[in-house]
């Protein structure tokens, strides 16, 4: 894998198992209707973190209830159904009330892809500076790694996610900016403190 | 190159006094791993582990149908 830090892009020659499948396969229909950045536990997993998971987190930008009817109606026609409810009007209502939704292939729960809208400027910020992984088979956008690393060391914070961080700080220490991780943490730490009052 | 040796010199992970520093000692030496294997390596190897949870979950709801 080169990492060019530069040009904020990740090259992997990596064989692309069913979990990137699922997730190239829902990329291709999200990006049609609105943009999406990766976050989370798949991020690691995609750098090479020896774990499996269920599912893979999305931030989908806000998009009309118009809108998401071509988005649903696109991802039943390639196979994917909601696990939260049938209705498109449904669906949304859950996505506005800022809950998470989650998609897989038609019977077959795992893995999903849970999709939310971002409500935080955190959330808003993970569009401004992710960086793409390109694959043999496809691109996938992610949230920049000091922001992975600063969201699952300092938000999350369990074992797991500390174990998350800690691959992606092995794998591109020499690349990683950690003054950054740093004012992210206070960022996050600042936003956590503000939305408990 | 095998995975388990770099530049012809076999590398040891040490072990953690814990469960969890031993956890964090593996995901060093996996890490180490894939930065000094070839990507189609390693994922060969990550590969397995995620396909069989994948595909054992799909089995699942196809043998629980068929009920």
């Amino acid at each position: 894998m080169e990492y060019n830090k530069e040009k904020k892009l990740i090259k992997s020659g990596r064989t692309l198992n069913d979990l990137d499948k699922f997730v190239l396969k829902i990329i291709r229909v999200l990006e049609k209707h609105t943009e999406y950045v990766l976050i989370s536990g798949y991020i690691s997993i995609l750098l090479g973190r020896a774990r499996a998971t269920e599912g893979v987190d999305f931030f989908i930008k806000r998009i009309s209830l118009e809108e998401f009817r071509e988005l649903y109606e696109e991802l039943q026609k390639e196979g994917f159904w909601c696990l939260n409810a049938e209705k498109a009007e449904s669906i949304y209502k859950y996505l506005d009330d800022g809950c998470s939704i989650r998609f897989s292939k038609e019977g077959i729960p795992v893995p999903n892809a849970e999709i939310k809208f971002p409500k935080k400027k955190s959330d808003y910020d993970a569009f401004t500076d992710n960086i793409t992984v390109e694959l043999k088979d496809g691109r996938i956008k992610i949230s920049s790694l000091e922001r992975h690393i600063a969201f699952k060391r300092y938000y999350l914070k369990s074992d797991k996610d500390n174990e998350d961080a800690l691959h992606v700080e092995e794998l591109f220490r020499e690349k990683l900016d950690f003054d950054k991780v740093k004012r992210l943490k206070e960022e996050i730490e600042n936003e956590w403190e503000r939305n408990k009052q | 190159m095998n995975g388990k040796e770099i530049n012809n010199k076999r590398i040891f992970m040490k072990p953690g006094k814990n469960n969890q520093e031993d956890r964090e000692n593996f995901i060093k030496y996996w890490a180490e791993f894939i930065n000094n294997n070839e990507d189609e390596e390693w994922s060969k190897q990550q590969n397995a582990l995620i396909n069989s949870q994948i595909r054992n979950a799909g089995e699942k709801v196809t043998i629980k149908d068929s009920y």
